[in-house]
């Protein structure tokens, strides 16, 4: 394989330019300006759920029969993004793909992030919020256990096992960074906080071998959630026999949007951190090449779980479902389906060409397209299979409220104050492992001389 | 009485129970014999079970018409009102107004207190003045029934000469009168037996629609109907759809100016009339059907009351013909009084009225606007008004007295048939109203009790102890309605040669369907109700023709300006299918100004368009676009099927088409070894009538959401009435929870909160509801209902009192749907249990299959096959709604029946 990082690269460089993004943080203002914007953002967050408390899901747009909008637009799209942290961390490391580890870090923190956005929707959305706990099997006075048959009952088990792994990946892919940082660090109180979380790592031989057994077995659990968790969340809607949810493509095709649109995300806070932080040299524009080609294609898997549901449809002959397609295509949220075909579909097209793959603006303009497009998908998905439905009858438009963009908009806030806080006191980039990838890069430039 | 036999008291009980309240109440009172008023219980009476409801018969009033109510009582709180099936009126079912006259008891807006110029007032100072009122003396009232109530107003007219009473009904059926006059040479009421007639020809007569008759008619016609090999035809001719059209064999949108010719051509057929020139080739092709449908299977022609009085004449002398034993003719129910409104704004105007009793009516707003009732009333010098809202009229009267609502009333009154009702009181006055009877008399200085008076005019046939005490068990008077009429036929006089086209469009006035001529604009259910062909919920809308949308350029809710006689109304355009073209239809009752917190500032007033002279037509109005678009909310947006048939026809005798197998199911089939409950709803017997929907909210407590929930559409109806407008008809589809065998919403719930029930119920348990929703998404009846707010805390503050105690009141969060009245059947097995027996067939009725009076509902268990409902499933018009998506519901339907011979 071509080498990723330039020649120039030595281990004490690599250290050297990470720590200091944390230990004498090069853009203090710009930091302290997005932290500002986010923490509004946040704070519109804790109005909008304050309110929710109080007034109840009403004040939402919600109705019979478009039972779910927003709320579960965003959950489905915010777990979606979490996908392609795993996927790059766990499956790739398990696939022995070196390119992962300029990026696996902070991948894997917007993974943890946006599961914890995603886990919040379910909760908030509920007409008893305070209640949710009972979708949890735990021993009770009144005997009771979930509904086991429930895709909702899977989806919490594996939201909470997602939200765990990813943590734990994580958390135990960072300790050798972390003790990195409490050997750098001149300050008491910094040292003492990495020196807990590095649980004592001395980097001896027997720690890293341990420590590797712990990996890789963590990795391969995470492993099969990247397929498991939005599958289950596909279950929820293929569950029902909802026109234009009860089809069995659902499963995967939530995946690969998953994957996708999580590639996007990647993609943006890469080239939001390599400029930010000056990161140019360790994620290369053959990084962003490489991500650009795993969005385009989990794209055309995407655009094929377009054209194989609508022929589905088609092929069904069901009057219902066939309702629905039209519905989709020319209905009251046409736009939601032209916009995520265009996004989703037509722009990522321009990926064919080098020249664009490594144009870190038109790169950074299609990936927002893809996560807004793949937004947009989750909105048609759910808000056309409901809002005309079997008996005419019951067919009712669906409108938002300032409250659940509100909501949105303040989980992206929460999600942009925790990112930043990581950004600012934890290795963004793991250090070692492009330690052992100059190290691997060198050994192939001593073979080949 | 089949079905409440079981939950009603005996009469040995009832008296008992009586004996002893008058016992303890002569204790109390020292002797001053039996107390005139209801008393709560100060010894509760042994077989007083707290807990167990306790039913009476009594009475409410609609026009001036006793409605037969049977009255459930929870301790000393009337809760549920249900027809009184011994009534000739009312043997089965009832009507949304009966259903809804509970709430409007408890409604917090009722005067409550006599007032004089606008201070609070004793009843002692009003008697004064009443005693003391100057002449000469006019009585204004709407329509009277009551037997006492027309006995003091005779014993008034003789004893003040200077004293005249007029009457006003704005809907009412005083044309009706007339015609028979004309006809008959006599006033007469008519009565239509729509199950003696085997050909119906309406010419714009809403006989199935809401009213009076509603009960009996759709009772009559379901009966015709019910299994019949040749089914009852129904021909319809009217300017604006209505309940009788949507289930016409064939029906034909014909202007209201044109109407009169359709009937003098019909009266041509059978000659009677001369064949008036002008009748297009359609129009010509249905009377020449119809005619030859009459002549053939004979039946009846009903001409609407609105139309006139000529034209009315000329219907009931064809009618005479072909009729047979389907039209009845009696002495009429409702006495005329000395004149109408007319006369009496004259004599007003003209300052020679003294004095001006106006007892529950509200001229003020229901008077035609040209004629300026209210400059008149300010030149009579004494006004007093008594109704049960402080409204319009009551505002510009100097004294407001309030009267006491049916259920909590003494008096009497006689049903549409004639057959009269001692009404009881079923709880203490909540406010301080006393009844019309306790008032009239104070005029010639009495003061009497309500129950004086009442026994006073019943002391003939109910003299005995034991006849009065019969009268009030059974909720009638034994042979008190008039025996039919036997009378010469006239010579029909010639209907007046049609005008011609009017200029513009025709403007014709109805009722509204909910809230009536604005009387019931302050009971929430009723205005949550959806009108049943349109589904608009708490707004009345003006209804055109799409044509007349296209050439006015205007789309549904579209502000239009009416304007007539100098005065002009803004309303919201609503394009109706079967609607006449270039007619408007206006819709009485809205645009209240006072009367209620609910009646007032919704919808338009048009009463201000009304001409005097011809109450229903309006002729000459321009209308134009006024800007602008009103927020119409619906409970039902779109009324085609969509290439799907949700409400199947077959022909008489003819089956629905093998249902398709079950496919298979990874779950295994549910066992039912006790009962497994099922409801099977005829769709051919349904007309939409809107009884159980209201009966539904009363017995479930269903909350009312107001309009800004319904526009978002949240409305809380667990039980709605889906229409569909086809090409030919409109057809009704119930629909309650389906109770699924292989429910999706029970797989869908994460906490169980939604599961299967052993009796087959698919239950929903509210405590244990998190409020995911699942169940709703998943439903594809979409029967759920969702609280998305505390809809039950946002209730007046006396609503609770209304309240069925033996349902939980949803809080929110929680979602709530149809039941099958769980609490009925519950009630019933706990009954059977302590006598050790099965529930027995017929014991649990839900409230909708009560309420209907086509008894186009059908519930009880599937596990005994001889029950109704087995047989029902049994029937080979038998279907499943959605059955492709193999979700087995327990409710099932019955397809509707049109034969289709005879049509074009």
């Amino acid at each position: 394989m071509s080498r990723l990082l330039s020649s120039e690269e030595t281990y004490e460089t690599v250290t050297q330019q990470v720590t200091d993004i944390t230990l004498h943080p090069p853009a203090r203002r710009r930091w302290w300006m997005l932290m500002a914007l986010s923490l509004l953002m946040l704070g519109i967050f804790f109005l909008s759920t304050g309110w929710l408390f109080i007034a109840g899901v009403g004040i939402w747009g919600l109705n019979v029969p478009v039972n779910w909008g927003l709320d579960i637009v965003n959950t489905v799209w915010w777990v979606g993004i979490g996908h392609a942290g795993t996927m790059i961390s766990a499956l790739l490391l398990v696939m022995g793909q070196q390119w992962r580890n300029s990026l696996n870090r902070f991948a894997e923190a917007m993974t943890l992030f946006a599961a914890i956005c995603a886990a919040l929707f379910p909760i908030l959305h509920l007409g008893k919020p305070e209640l949710f706990y009972w979708m949890f099997p735990y021993p009770n006075t009144m005997d009771l256990w979930p509904q086991f048959r429930s895709p909702l009952v899977w989806d919490v088990f594996s939201f909470t096992a997602y939200i765990t792994v990813s943590f734990l990946f994580w958390y135990v892919g960072m300790i050798p960074d972390l003790a990195t940082m409490r050997d750098k660090t001149t300050k008491p109180l910094a040292r003492a906080i990495y020196g807990r979380l590095a649980l004592g790592w001395r980097g001896t031989a027997q720690h890293w071998e341990r420590w590797r057994q712990a990996y890789v077995a963590i990795a391969l659990i995470t492993f099969h959630l990247v397929v498991t968790v939005h599958s289950g969340v596909a279950m929820l809607f293929a569950g029902g026999p909802v026109p234009g949810w009860h089809t069995t493509i659902f499963p995967p095709f939530f995946v690969q949007g998953a994957v996708f649109s999580g590639v996007a995300v990647v993609i943006l806070l890469a080239v939001v951190l390599r400029h930010a932080f000056h990161l140019g040299n360790l994620l290369t524009l053959k990084h962003l090449d490489i991500l650009a080609k795993l969005l385009l294609a989990t794209g055309l898997l995407t655009a094929y779980g377009y054209l194989a549901d609508a022929f589905h449809a088609w092929y069904s002959g069901d009057i219902h479902e066939m309702q629905t397609l039209h519905d989709r295509l020319f209905g009251r949220y046409a736009w939601s389906a032209w916009g995520s075909l265009f996004l989703n579909i037509v722009l990522i097209q321009l990926l064919w060409f080098r020249r664009i793959r490594r144009s870190v603006p038109m790169l950074f303009v299609i990936a927002l397209g893809a996560a807004v497009g793949m937004w947009l998908e989750r909105y048609l998905l759910i808000v056309t299979g409901l809002y005309r439905d079997f008996l005419p009858s019951s067919w009712h438009g669906y409108e938002t409220t300032i409250w659940e963009w509100g909501l949105f908009i303040g989980s992206i806030g929460l999600f942009a104050v925790l990112f930043l806080l990581f950004a600012r006191f934890l290795p963004l980039v793991s250090m070692f492992e492009l330690k052992e990838e100059l190290a691997a890069e060198r050994r192939m430039k001593g073979d080949e001389e | 009485m089949d079905d409440e036999t079981a939950d009603l008291p005996s009469r040995r009980e009832f008296l008992k129970v009586m004996a002893a309240s008058m016992a303890m109440a002569a204790l109390a009172g020292c002797g001053e014999g039996p107390p005139s008023e209801a008393i709560p219980y100060v010894v509760q009476p042994e077989d007083v079970v707290p807990g167990r409801p306790r039913f009476y018969a009594t009475a409410t009033l609609f026009e001036g018409y006793a409605q037969p109510v049977l009255a459930e009582i929870h301790d000393g709180r009337p809760t549920k009102l249900d027809g009184n099936a011994l009534h000739p009126a009312a043997s089965r079912g009832s009507d949304p107004f009966l259903q809804a006259a509970v709430l409007e008891l408890y409604d917090p807006d009722r005067s409550g207190e006599v007032i004089r110029e606008g201070v609070v007032a004793t009843w002692e100072e009003a008697f004064t003045a009443l005693a003391d009122i100057p002449a000469p003396l006019r009585l204004l009232t709407g329509s009277v029934t009551s037997p006492t109530l027309q006995r003091q107003i005779e014993d008034l007219l003789a004893r003040r000469p200077d004293a005249r009473w007029h009457v006003f009904e704005p809907v009412g059926r005083g044309l009706r009168a007339q015609a028979t006059e004309l006809a008959f040479g006599q006033r007469l009421d008519v009565h239509w037996r729509l199950d003696r007639a085997p050909v119906v020809v309406s010419l714009g007569e809403d006989l199935l629609g809401p009213g009076p008759d509603q009960m009996r008619h759709v009772r009559d016609w379901a009966d015709a109907r019910r299994e019949a090999e040749r089914p009852p035809r129904l021909w319809v001719a009217e300017a604006t759809p209505s309940l009788t059209g949507a289930g016409a064999h064939r029906r034909q949108a014909v202007s209201e100016y044109r109407l009169p010719m359709m009937v003098s051509a019909l009266g041509a057929a059978f000659g009677l009339a001369e064949a008036p020139p002008g009748l297009t080739e359609e129009e010509q092709d249905w009377i020449a059907r119809a005619a030859a449908d009459l002549r053939n299977r004979g039946g009846i022609v009903a001409v609407s009351s609105t139309l006139p009085v000529e034209v009315q004449a000329l219907g009931l002398a064809i009618t005479r013909q072909t009729g047979g034993d389907a039209m009845i003719l009696t002495e009429p129910v409702a006495v005329p009084g000395q004149g109408g409104l007319a006369d009496l704004v004259e004599e007003m105007a003209a300052g020679q009225v003294g004095s001006l009793l106006i007892l529950d009516a509200n001229p003020a707003y229901t008077a035609p606007a040209d004629l300026d009732f209210p400059a008149a009333l300010e030149r009579v010098p004494l006004r007093i008004h008594a109704g049960l809202y402080q409204d319009e009229t009551a505002l510009l009267c100097q004294w407001h007295l309030p009267l006491a609502h049916a259920l909590e009333s003494w008096g009497d009154a006689r049903a549409v048939d004639g057959t009269a009702i001692i009404m009881q009181p079923m709880i203490r006055p909540l406010r301080n109203g006393i009844e019309a009877a306790a008032i009239l008399p104070a005029v010639l200085g009495q003061r009497v009790s309500a129950l004086d008076e009442v026994r006073a005019t019943w002391a003939g046939p109910l003299g005995s102890e034991d006849a009065w005490r019969r009268a009030l068990h059974d909720g009638l008077v034994e042979g008190s309605a008039p025996p039919p009429v036997a009378v010469q036929v006239r010579p029909v006089p010639p209907v007046p040669p049609p005008e011609g086209p009017p200029q513009g469009l025709e403007i014709v006035f109805r009722p509204d369907p909910t809230i009536w001529d604005g009387r019931f604009a302050n009971n929430p259910w009723l205005q949550e109700l959806p009108k049943p062909l349109n589904k608009i919920v708490w707004d009345n809308v003006a209804l055109i023709s799409s044509g007349t949308a296209q050439a006015l350029g205007v789309r549904n809710g579209a502000l239009i300006q009416v304007t007539a006689g100098g005065r002009s109304v803004n309303v919201p355009a609503w394009i109706m299918p079967f609607q006449a073209e270039d007619t408007v239809t206006l819709f009485l009752g809205y645009g209240r100004r006072q009367g209620g917190r609910l009646a007032t500032g919704i919808g338009y007033d048009a009463y201000t368009l009304r001409p005097a002279a011809s109450p229903w037509r309006l002729t000459g109005a321009s209308l134009a676009r006024a800007g602008g678009q009103a927020r119409i909310a619906e409970t039902q947006l779109y009324h085609e099927m969509g290439g799907r048939d949700l409400v199947p026809v077959v022909a008489p005798g003819e089956a629905m088409p093998q249902p398709t197998e079950r496919q298979p199911s990874i779950y295994p089939p549910w066992t039912y070894e006790s009962y497994a409950w099922g409801m099977v709803v005829d769709t051919d017997l349904c007309t939409g009538c809107n009884a159980c929907v209201v009966a539904c909210m009363a017995e479930n407590n269903v909350p009312v959401v107001g309009k800004d929930e319904v526009l978002i559409g949240r409305e809380m109806h667990w039980l709605r009435v889906d229409s569909y407008d086809l090409s030919g008809d409109t057809r009704f589809l119930p629909v309650p929870c389906m109770h699924c065998e292989k429910a999706p919403c029970e797989v869908g719930c994460p906490v169980n909160a939604t599961v299967h029930g052993p009796e087959g119920l698919n239950q929903m348990v509210y405590n244990r509801c998190i409020g995911t929703r699942t169940c709703s998404s998943y439903c594809p009846y979409k029967v759920r209902r969702f609280n998305y707010y505390e809809y039950s805390a946002r209730q007046p503050e006396t609503a609770p009192a209304q309240r069925n105690p033996d349902v939980t009141v949803r809080g929110r969060g929680v979602m709530e749907k149809c039941t099958y009245c769980v609490q009925r059947i519950n009630a019933a097995r706990i009954q059977a249990e302590m006598e050790g027996r099965p529930i027995a067939e017929g014991e649990v009725t839900t409230a909708c299959q009560d309420a209907c009076p086509a008894g186009a509902i059908i519930f009880g268990d599937l596990n005994n096959p001889d029950s109704a409902v087995s047989r029902a499933r049994a029937n080979p018009r038998n279907y499943r709604l959605l059955e492709e998506l193999n979700t087995w519901p327990r409710t099932t339907y019955l397809a509707a029946v049109r034969d289709r011979e005879g049509q074009a």
